[in-house]
């Protein structure tokens, strides 16, 4: 049965500490603090760092299934802040601009990793094993270590532009504006993109759910 | 609006990113719509898995490779370079004054084109400007010339004078000008202002020649003298014979003989 207007009640997705409201934040944002780490006063940094490094972890992990190269990538992210810190814009948004580099690093990443003979082993670890133990939320309960499987293998199954839309816009909490900005693309295309990608991603997850074992 | 665009909304409604209208939209439909209905209620489910992912966590090593890296960066912050200020104010400015926008930057790079051109305009404008005065003023040369030279035969004395000061003895027919004067005009100070002017050409040798030729056709003693004078200084040791002559030679004017003399004496 449907409610009559959709459900506001369903848990909020762990959103990045950087994309939460600001509203009663006495904090400086992103866009403050960069611009100040812009001028010269580098210990700003650390202060984006402590922001978003979780968030670009979680972003490169999902990506790469590599939680060790997932952390020299977060460090290349920060370091590239450093190095092109007088290219950011007062006009751009702080997210945007490091999703920008983090994309950037990421493509570069796949591309020397094809140049290699082989992968490292522990490049098919999926992101969701052997994580720390963590109390699944309440109208969690129900997800087993099989469905987490299962959608691995959902996931792994889609093409890497839709992979990397719904890691965007499911897990790192982007809006479909900074999205469109990252791809270069309309707001409506984005939307239409990630819904196919959503849609793709339920369409294998229930299949292989369907699928007996073998 | 069809079911796809009702099914696109469910991701940002589910961030709460959805406007209050196209909320309201998405509700009415629900109601109405079973394909929807069964759209929502695997989407919910989906995203309830999606929501018991666990969030990765980087270890420590992240975080202290950072600060390590960061430590370098501050510490060479404060033991700059020689050039450390030059970049900074030239990365400042590069950062604060390039334009961003792709149609922006074509501007500035079309603008920088027009002041290349106009530059080079303005450059070749210049040097046709400065042929032009430099043609000018060989003109106005010209025309002074052929004034002084025009004055030469005037008949008035002063006139003639006043020619002989202004000739230009930088060229061959400004002293033939003058030379032709000190031989030929009746008027003893135009042949003497004549002889003044020749002075800043005494060296030559054919200045020389020509004084001595007149000096052989002169009769007043003043000119003479200073004619005598003229050679005298200039050291024109062919004038030694028309000296003796003219020492020698007891009609001579006393006053010629004696300058005579003492050119002579000035020569040897």
């Amino acid at each position: 049965m449907i409610a009559d207007t959709p459900d506001f009640s369903l848990a909020s997705p762990a959103q990045p500490a950087a994309f939460a409201p600001a509203a009663d934040r006495m904090e400086p944002s992103d866009h403050e603090l960069m611009l100040a780490v812009r001028a010269g006063e580098l210990r700003n940094l650390g202060d984006l760092f402590e922001r978003h490094h979780r968030a670009l972890y979680g972003f490169f992990v999902r990506l790469t299934h590599d939680r060790d190269a997932s952390e020299d990538l977060v460090q290349m992210v920060f370091y590239r802040i450093l190095k092109y810190r007088h290219t950011y814009r007062d006009e751009g948004k702080f997210s945007a601009w490091i999703y920008h580099l983090a994309r950037k690093i990421a493509a570069d990443h796949f591309h020397s990793r094809r140049g290699r003979a082989t992968l490292p082993a522990d490049a098919e670890e999926s992101p969701w094993e052997n994580l720390p133990d963590q109390a699944p939320a309440p109208d969690a309960r129900a997800t087993t270590a099989d469905d987490l499987s299962l959608l691995d293998r959902a996931m792994g199954e889609l093409s890497a532009e839709q992979r990397e839309l719904l890691v965007l816009a499911r897990f790192q909490g982007l809006s479909q504006e900074e999205i469109a900005r990252l791809f270069d693309t309309t707001v409506g295309a984005v939307k239409v993109r990630v819904h196919r990608a959503f849609v793709a991603l339920r369409d294998r997850y229930f299949r292989l759910r369907r699928t007996p074992l073998a | 609006m069809s079911c796809d665009s009702f099914q696109e909304d469910f991701l940002e409604y589910r961030a709460n990113r959805l406007s209050p209208e196209r909320t309201q939209a998405l509700g009415e439909h629900l109601r109405t719509c079973l394909t929807c209905q069964r759209a929502w209620a695997d989407f919910q489910e989906l995203d309830r898995k999606l929501a018991s992912v666990p969030t990765p966590e980087p270890s420590a090593n992240l975080s202290r490779n950072f600060y390590a890296m960061l430590d370098t960066h501050l510490a060479a912050q404060r033991e700059p370079g020689v050039f450390a200020p030059v970049r900074r104010g030239f990365a400042r400015l590069w950062s604060e004054w390039m334009p961003v926008n792709p149609f922006a930057q074509a501007g500035a790079a079309a603008a920088l084109v027009a002041c290349g051109v106009l530059t080079t305009l303005w450059m070749q404008t210049r040097r046709e400007r400065d042929a032009d005065l430099a043609a000018l003023r060989q003109q106005v040369d010209a025309v002074t010339r052929l004034v002084a030279y025009t004055a030469l035969d005037r008949e008035s004395a002063p006139d003639r004078v006043q020619a002989m000061l202004t000739t230009d003895t930088a060229n061959s027919v400004g002293i033939a000008k003058l030379l032709s004067a000190l031989s030929l005009d009746p008027n003893v100070n135009v042949r003497l202002s004549a002889l003044d002017s020749l002075y800043a050409h005494a060296g030559d040798a054919a200045v020389q020649s020509g004084v001595l030729a007149a000096l052989t056709r002169e009769a007043s003693p003043i000119v003479q003298v200073a004619m005598i004078d003229f050679l005298a200084t200039a050291r024109a040791t062919e004038a030694q014979g028309q000296f003796e002559t003219l020492a020698r030679n007891p009609a001579t004017n006393s006053t010629v003989r004696a300058a005579a003399t003492s050119g002579l004496a000035r020569l040897l």
